[in-house]
């Protein structure tokens, strides 16, 4: 009932034979059952015979909160009602779970959506900053995940985007708008770089340095390495004397530094991964080119190339955000009646904006998206974990 | 009368009911006549009156409490429907009056600040002319880096759209690498004089018996790195460099190799990669220092690194003079590396740089068009506009004019004989050509691939060249093809039974007209009396009933509207060189340039002298750090 026919038409996708791929029985050959979430799964490295394919992590963050009425099944247990919101991944109903409950008692002070979209995946206080002293009390959940099991794949993780970031300060609650950007950080006070460009991510994901060709660069790999750090130096002394509005640009630039000495660190050694994905990595597809002007085409490439990562065991954590919060996105083109997400989402009560408000989550093309995207592109194993910010 | 003393008497009221018991909770105890912090004291404020006299001080009130800087954390702090209610009310209160032409946006000036990146990463087409310089050999390393895409006022200059990803790292590191071993082969081989040239610039000393391997070194990469870096090096930097000479020299690499490696460090470094405007360490407006003063009047004017020149200006601190400043900049725009700015600028301001790639005449309607054309196309438009500012010819010339640059294909284009086969200034005598809407690269880029577009045309016009906002169609639309219209109409016919319906007539009334003006230029520029059997009719009728026929017609009709024209122009051009949005503060440049543009003549020079000397682009807000 939502997919109009606009959301059906054929794209533009580089994953041109994912559906054929996808339809080998990849996971069937790998096992219909999960084992549990032992270390040595987590890790991949459970012995070869008993061959998973690995767990992985995705975080997707949508912005400006849901309509909890229509969110949330009115049935605790297995036997519910799909509620309106959740419909289009009705398929899927026996293989997911619901969480109520997990309000962040930090959000609940704060004023405006920064307190709780900084904290996302931290759960803990954030605390209120024009910038000077950000803090979000802690590494997110998926850094931490990906500090633990990172090493196994060529990147730690992969950190997914819609919307370029904006600074400043939100003059109306005082809190600066980074916090609007950020659901993945590094560490309490550092954000992790995010991609949203499909062609810089795909870039990222199969990037020159691959296993075959590191060793015929000309550079030696050595000498690579001591020139990254040598750059890091540099970079984290330059971010230092940088304003705030400036810092950020400069953490992309070291996180992209980061990334790409990872990428020389884990192809220098023998390849930790035992689930081999039946696909060469990244070459089977031709790479997007950059942000497509249209959004729902945009999302679904960079929702594709998480898939794609998930799939060449690229990674395994992964985290996606539709838009940044307070987005003002319009959707009146998809949903007739709607207009600034942001501004619906204060609606007051009132039946003339949170009745389409409450069409945005299960309306637009991006969450139609998820339950597209569960269907066919995630290998079984994918936790999700999306919940109402 | 009795209107405003009603709201004179509310806002008495106001004052002295909501606000001042605000204040009394908050803001007294520091700001009363014992502690009077900062020499402020707001105790004595008791009517509504007193207070409207002293505008700059509640100015400063309302900046303070906007930027959440008072009252200080922990202290009295406002709650959220205080915070709310002053603000608004400290918002309404009528403004001082100041030249805002001194003004930049920051926390405290303005209402929802954004914020902006200014310390950017060179973008593809900077760092291929940063190298180029810096190495003394053209190279066309941007083939290697990704694309970039624009921001701000649609250029990519600006910082908030330029990322960083890892493939810029590693393609930067392959760049280096690559163009290094260009000029500095591992192996002595015998260079190309161009080469060798570039060689002997970049080995500023040998070693020999007076001076160790080391001190060689130390010269050729302190000189190196100054360059690169913009600004002088400190001791320490040259010496963590020195430490990949050694690494070379431990493993017994040749003296070039290992002086080859401190280099390519240089050229991935950030210092390198970034116009960085370093924090002077106070928060507030400041003016820019020297260093990243010089580097952003090159990177505006040339797209490229300072000269020698502009870089011991600013390295002896001198270039902060103003009259120096000033000679500085007339220097730079009269330089053949001004050229840049055709190539970098006009082609982004006319939205013309997509021709050839994104946007391409049909291959078998139009044999003719290939890539040669194509850039030929582009650097008519180029030349056309360097010329106007290295001869600071009035910049109205863009709109009209008796003269431009072709080559052969071009001529072939339009008309024309006796060119030469490189781009040359010829005079017109057909008052059809001449100016910026005359020129085959606007016709194609407005053109389907089939057939040409009035509306796309007329959209061009309106956007690009007039500054006019076109709003986007309603959705569900359907395309002119798709809306199942007899082939047998005419274009215009076509276009007329689409303008009958009243949801698209209030924007097309507009957009067409202008657009038929054009209509006697095809695809491809050339110049026609018929399409496919019928005569062309290149009249519009405007919402105002002005009518206009042909080219000639549409330009006068555009000088009519040269203000609007220019200052379209003058906005482009400040957002380019400001490398973001431009915001309300800019807005007093932009007027500000207008006028002296109004009086001087238009004179191309007065642009670029107005930008580059105004207070945004000399300043800076730095916000609160720790």
């Amino acid at each position: 009932m939502f997919l109009e026919k606009k959301w059906l038409m054929p794209r533009r996708t580089f994953l041109k034979g994912a559906g054929v791929m996808l339809s080998l029985p990849l996971l069937e050959a790998m096992g219909k059952v999960l084992p549990k979430a032992s270390p040595e799964a987590l890790a991949g490295t459970s012995p070869a015979s008993a061959v998973q394919a690995p767990v992985r992590m995705a975080c997707i963050y949508f912005p400006n909160g849901v309509w909890e009425k229509n969110w949330f099944p009115k049935e605790a247990g297995a036997d519910y009602e799909m509620p309106f919101a959740l419909e289009p991944l009705a398929k899927h109903k026996q293989d997911m779970l619901v969480f109520s409950g997990l309000d962040k008692k930090h959000s609940h002070g704060g004023d405006g959506h920064y307190a709780k979209t900084a904290n996302f995946l931290t759960g803990l206080l954030v605390r209120k900053t024009a910038g000077k002293d950000i803090n979000v009390g802690s590494a997110s959940i998926d850094q931490h995940v990906a500090q633990r099991i990172g090493s196994h794949t060529p990147l730690p993780s992969m950190e997914l985007g819609i919307d370029p970031v904006i600074s400043g300060i939100d003059s109306v609650v005082g809190y600066t708008r980074l916090y609007g950007c950020y659901i993945s950080w590094r560490s309490a006070t550092t954000p992790v770089a995010r991609e949203i460009d499909p062609r810089l991510a795909y870039e990222r994901l199969f990037g020159v340095i691959r296993p075959k060709t590191a060793s015929a660069d000309r550079l030696a790999n050595e000498d690579k390495r001591a020139l990254l750090d040598y750059v890091l130096e540099d970079a984290n002394s330059l971010r230092r004397r940088l304003g705030r509005d400036d810092q950020y640009k400069l953490d992309e630039y070291l996180d992209s530094v980061r990334d790409v000495e990872r990428r020389l660190e884990f192809f220098s050694k023998p390849d930790p991964r035992v689930w081999r994905p039946n696909i060469e990595t990244g070459l089977d597809y031709a790479a997007p080119k950059g942000a497509p002007g249209d959004h729902q085409e945009h999302v679904r490439l960079m929702l594709d190339l998480m898939v794609l990562a998930f799939r060449t065991d690229s990674t395994r954590v992964s985290t996606f955000m539709f838009a940044n919060d307070v987005s003002g996105k319009n959707f009146a083109s998809l949903i007739p009646g709607t207009s600034s997400h942001h501004e619906l989402s204060h609606h007051q009560n009132k039946p003339e904006k949170y009745e389409p408000y409450s069409k945005i989550n299960p309306g637009t093309p991006s969450n139609s998206r998820i339950s597209w995207t569960s269907s066919k592109r995630f290998a079984k194993g994918t936790r999700r974990c999306w919940t109402t910010p | 009368m009795m209107r405003a003393a009603t709201a004179f008497a509310a806002s008495e009221e106001e004052f002295t009911k909501e606000i001042r018991p605000i204040l009394e909770k908050s803001c007294f105890e520091c700001h009363g006549p014992e502690k009077h912090k900062g020499d402020l004291i707001l105790t004595t404020y008791t009517n509504y009156t007193q207070v409207t006299e002293a505008r700059e001080t509640w100015q400063k009130v309302l900046e303070m409490v906007q930027a959440f800087e008072m009252p200080p954390k922990g202290k009295k702090e406002l709650n959220f429907g205080d915070h709310g209610k002053l603000l608004r009310w400290l918002r309404r209160l009528p403004k001082p009056e100041r030249p805002d032409c001194d003004q930049i946006a920051s926390d405290r000036t303005a209402n929802f600040y954004k914020g902006y990146v200014m310390s950017r990463r060179l973008n593809r087409a900077e760092y291929h002319n940063t190298m180029r310089d810096l190495l003394g050999v053209e190279l066309h390393l941007e083939h290697l880096l990704p694309a970039d895409g624009g921001g701000g006022e649609g250029f990519d200059t600006s910082g908030n759209a330029l990322f960083t990803s890892s493939i810029h790292i590693e393609k930067y590191l392959a760049a280096a690498e690559y163009a290094l071993d260009a000029v500095l082969p591992a192996k002595p081989v015998t260079l190309d004089p161009k080469f060798e040239q570039a060689r002997s610039r970049i080995l500023v000393a040998v070693p020999s018996r007076k001076l160790p391997p080391r001190e060689a070194a130390r010269r050729i990469i302190g000189a190196f790195a100054r360059k690169a870096f913009r600004r002088p090096v400190t001791q320490d930097e040259t010496e963590r460099l020195l430490g990949f000479f050694d690494r070379g020299q431990k493993r017994s690499d040749r003296f070039v190799p290992s002086v080859r490696l401190a280099l390519t460090a240089v050229l991935v470094s950030p210092h390198f990669l970034f116009l960085a405007e370093p924090e002077p360490g106070k928060e507030g407006v400041h003016k820019l220092g020297a260093m990243p003063l010089a580097s952003k009047l090159s990177y505006f004017l040339w797209s490229t690194m300072p000269d020698e020149e502009l870089l011991g200006l600013a390295e002896s601190g001198k270039l902060l003079d103003d009259e120096i400043y000033r000679k500085q900049v007339r220097r730079l725009m009269h330089d053949p590396k001004a050229q840049a700015l055709g190539e970098r600028f006009a082609l982004q301001w006319l939205d013309l740089d997509r021709l050839g790639t994104e946007v391409r005449p049909d291959a078998k309607a139009f044999p003719e068009f290939d890539d040669k054309l194509s850039e030929s196309m582009r650097q008519e438009v180029v030349a056309y506009f360097n010329y106007i500012l290295e001869k600071d010819r009035p910049l109205l010339d863009l709109i009209d004019s008796d003269y431009t640059f072709v080559n052969e294909r071009l001529a072939k284009i339009y008309g024309l004989t006796n060119a030469s086969e490189s781009l040359q200034k010829v005079s017109l005598t057909d008052r059809n050509r001449g100016g910026i809407v005359s020129m085959a690269a606007v016709h194609a880029s407005t053109s389907f691939p089939l057939r040409t577009s009035p509306v796309l045309r007329g959209k061009w016009l309106m956007e690009s060249f007039l500054g006019d906002k076109v709003k986007p169609p309603p959705p569900d639309v359907p395309a002119l093809e798709d809306s199942g219209s007899a082939v047998s109409l005419s274009l215009r016919e076509q276009l007329e039974r689409h303008r009958t319906k009243s949801e698209c007539a209030s924007c097309h009334d507009k957009i067409d007209p202008l657009g038929f003006g054009l209509e006697n230029f095809d695809v491809l520029g050339r110049w026609r009396d018929t399409d496919r059997g019928r005569p062309i009719d290149a009249q519009g009728t405007l919402p105002s009933g002005q009518t206009f026929t042909g080219p000639v017609g549409l330009k006068n009709l555009l000088m009519e509207r040269k203000d609007d024209i220019m200052k379209h122009l003058v906005r482009k051009m400040t957002g380019y060189a400001f490398g973001r949005e431009l915001n309300q503060f800019d807005q007093c440049v932009v007027d500000r340039t207008m006028e002296t543009l109004q009086k001087n003549d238009y004179r191309a020079s007065v642009l670029i002298e107005q930008i580059a000397t105004s207070f945004p682009f000399r300043h800076r807000f730095y916000p609160k750090q720790d």
